[in-house]
């Protein structure tokens, strides 16, 4: 059997990180967390992930916006799936955004929360694309 | 008795020069109406008579002898006509003449000669003389001689009165001009006026700063020469070439070239009686602070949706996890989300409820009441009020407050809500086991509370921020501790509604220290 695949969730709530890696360990994941953008390159460049769960507005507007053109410069992780969360309401965005090869380089985009069987399909999904190209 | 024997002197008639008649009523009226006449002769068979001959005209006659009282009474301003003797002993008529005309050149003087000779009457015209009566003269003569003379009296009064009149008007409007001149110079907005040629008729200085006129004197200049403002000068242009009504407005918002200023320019056609454009009324204001306004509050709504979404969006998500079944069905597990979503609850409502305290604090100070609060029961009060947190987490709570401190001048309410806050602050990013100190002292005007509490401590990049609302500190040790962020900028809005004002000095891992100054009450101030 395949060792368990390697998931960091990046989010300054601490109850995301707390229900989201109780589901992802319930679901057989690795599960690591960080809890700031600085953090999370750290902890990324540390553990090389197989996927990072993002959440979009941590202290800073766009920390998460940021921390994904990090992930992407970094060869070591510019082939990580992405998956970004964001709480923030639709009509509030600035701009109506979706993933986006250079403002915006993540794979998938949900408003939190995201339901537990949906958040294990996504990533399930993301994985099997990054495997299967 | 007069003589009905006359000689008619050659001599300029000025009186014709006004027309013998006049067509309109009012000013017939105006001519007929008696008068005010002196007699000066030493002779008193003349003086009677002419007294006689004009009273009996409607005429308020006095008669004197001599010239020096005659000047005298002339001085008074009383008279519309003097009949003057050309000669008496001591001062002469024409020498009378003379002066009178010097006092005031309206008065009316007819001269009786005894001689008439062409000197004479070349002598007394120079001297200001209206007319002459040569002796023997008949009552008709100086009937008619002295109505000649009062139409020209009452002619020349008109005309002064209509050019005083007509000065005073002229100042009128002027005054007028400089008030409204004044009105559009302190006016805040810029101010141009132009011709229907679109040249600069005129500006305010306002003007001159916000819409970058050229300094060299720009009147006359065409208005894309004088304000390098394209997008104004279309507005103006367009306004021009419009035929809309003449109450029509156009508003456009502008932002100024280079700067960072938005401004909001609103033009009107100026017509005349005739309905046809002869210029336009430019007025620009600065939006600039109002935008900013508008900006910062859409941010604050933002910020608002994203901190009522996020506990929400947790609850929510507890919920999903623990009825989906998706991590397990650990009793222990189940019970610590179920905990976290009750804390999140709770934090929503604190979060309104700080909300609302904002609101009230933004929408005036109506509510506020300022009366003389004694901090130390107020204190003691508080501490009360926030002990079974402080128990929760076995912290101590220790006061320092002397006796005998003077109240401070405050709302009791915001004074309540001040220190809960802070108190709360304390207790909850404390260590397990930690104290809270309540100290209470004078120093200078100011009553100085500093709550000082064992905890986590404040990095020092924080410290700026912190009475930012919706910040708050991110560290490991703070990820547990639910807040609402608006805790401390609601703090430091009451204190500087009540002209306080709030230190902090902190040290990581030992804690902190927040120092409140209110000012004391008037007459609380001892020595």
């Amino acid at each position: 059997m395949a060792s368990k695949k390697k998931l960091l969730l990046i989010d300054d709530d601490v109850d995301f990180v707390e229900m989201n890696s109780s589901v992802l360990e319930h679901g057989g994941y690795q599960v690591t967390a960080a809890y700031s953008g600085r953090e999370g390159l750290e902890v990324a460049r540390a553990e090389l992930p197989d996927l990072i769960v993002l959440d979009v507005m941590m202290e800073e507007t766009t920390e998460g916006f940021d921390l994904s053109r990090e992930f992407r410069k970094d060869p070591m992780l510019s082939h990580v799936p992405i998956l970004m969360l964001t709480s923030v309401n639709r009509r509030f965005r600035p701009l109506r955004f979706g993933p986006d090869e250079d403002w915006l380089p993540v794979d998938r985009f949900l408003d939190k929360p995201v339901r537990p069987q949906q958040l294990l399909a996504e990533i399930d999904q993301l994985l099997q694309k990054g495997a299967g190209s | 008795m007069l003589s009905a024997q006359s000689r008619v002197l050659s001599r300029p008639d000025r009186a014709r020069d006004w027309g013998p008649e006049t067509p309109h009523k009012e000013l017939a009226r105006v001519m007929d109406r008696p008068a005010n006449i002196l007699v000066i002769d030493d002779e008193r068979g003349i003086r009677e008579g002419c007294r006689r001959v004009l009273l009996s005209e409607g005429h308020r006659v006095e008669a004197v002898q001599d010239a020096e009282s005659g000047l005298e009474m002339a001085r008074s301003g009383a008279f519309d006509l003097l009949v003057v003797d050309i000669k008496m002993s001591g001062m002469g008529g024409i020498d009378l003449v003379h002066q009178v005309q010097q006092i005031d050149a309206a008065i009316v003087c007819i001269v009786i000669t005894g001689y008439a000779t062409f000197d004479t009457a070349v002598e007394a015209t120079k001297a200001g003389a209206y007319d002459f009566l040569p002796k023997p003269f008949t009552p008709d003569e100086l009937i008619g001689k002295v109505r000649k003379g009062l139409e020209r009296r009452w002619l020349v009064l008109e005309a002064r009165r209509l050019r005083e009149e007509r000065e005073r008007s002229l100042l009128q409007i002027s005054a007028e001009k400089s008030r409204l001149l004044t009105v559009i110079n302190c006016m805040q907005d810029a101010v141009l006026v132009t011709n229907r040629e679109g040249q600069l008729a005129l500006y305010n200085p306002a003007a001159l700063a916000m819409l970058q006129l050229s300094s060299n004197n720009p009147i006359g200049q065409p208005l894309q020469a004088a304000v390098p403002m394209p997008e104004l000068t279309r507005l103006v242009d367009s306004a021009l070439a419009s035929s809309t009504s003449p109450s029509t407005v156009l508003s456009q918002e502008i932002c100024q070239p280079g700067g960072e200023r938005v401004l909001m320019a609103s033009v009107a056609r100026v017509l005349d009686e005739h309905s046809e454009t002869i210029g336009s009324v430019t007025v620009v204001r600065d939006i600039t602070e109002l935008k900013r306004l508008d900006r910062m509050k859409s941010q604050f709504v933002g910020m608002v949706a994203h901190e009522l979404r996020a506990p929400l969006a947790a609850i929510q998500g507890y919920m999903d996890v623990i009825l989906s079944g998706a991590a397990g069905d650990d009793q222990e597990q189940v019970r610590r989300m179920l905990n976290r979503s009750r804390e999140r609850a709770g934090s929503l409502l604190n979060l309104i409820d700080d909300l609302l305290d904002v609101s009230s604090m933004e929408a005036g100070r109506i509510a506020r009441r300022i009366e003389s609060v004694h901090l130390p029961n107020l204190l003691l009060d508080v501490a009360e009020m926030v002990r079974p947190k402080a128990e929760m987490r076995d912290v101590h709570c220790t006061f320092d407050l002397p006796v005998g401190l003077p109240p401070v001048r405050a709302d009791r309410e915001d004074m309540g809500r001040l220190f809960t806050n802070l108190l709360t602050n304390a207790i909850k990013y404390n260590r397990d086991g930690g104290s809270v100190r309540v100290a209470a002292r004078m120093e200078g005007r100011y009553l100085r509370v500093d709550v000082v509490d064992t905890g986590l401590g404040i990095p020092p990049d924080a410290i700026p921020r912190l009475f930012d609302e919706f910040y708050r500190v991110k560290t490991p040790e703070t990820r547990q501790i639910t807040g609402t962020g608006l805790g401390l900028s609601i703090v430091k809005r009451i204190v500087d509604a009540h002209h306080g004002r709030i230190d902090v000095e902190s040290e990581l891992g030992k804690g902190s220290i927040f120092s409140v100054f209110l000012p004391i009450a008037d007459g609380a101030m001892r020595g």
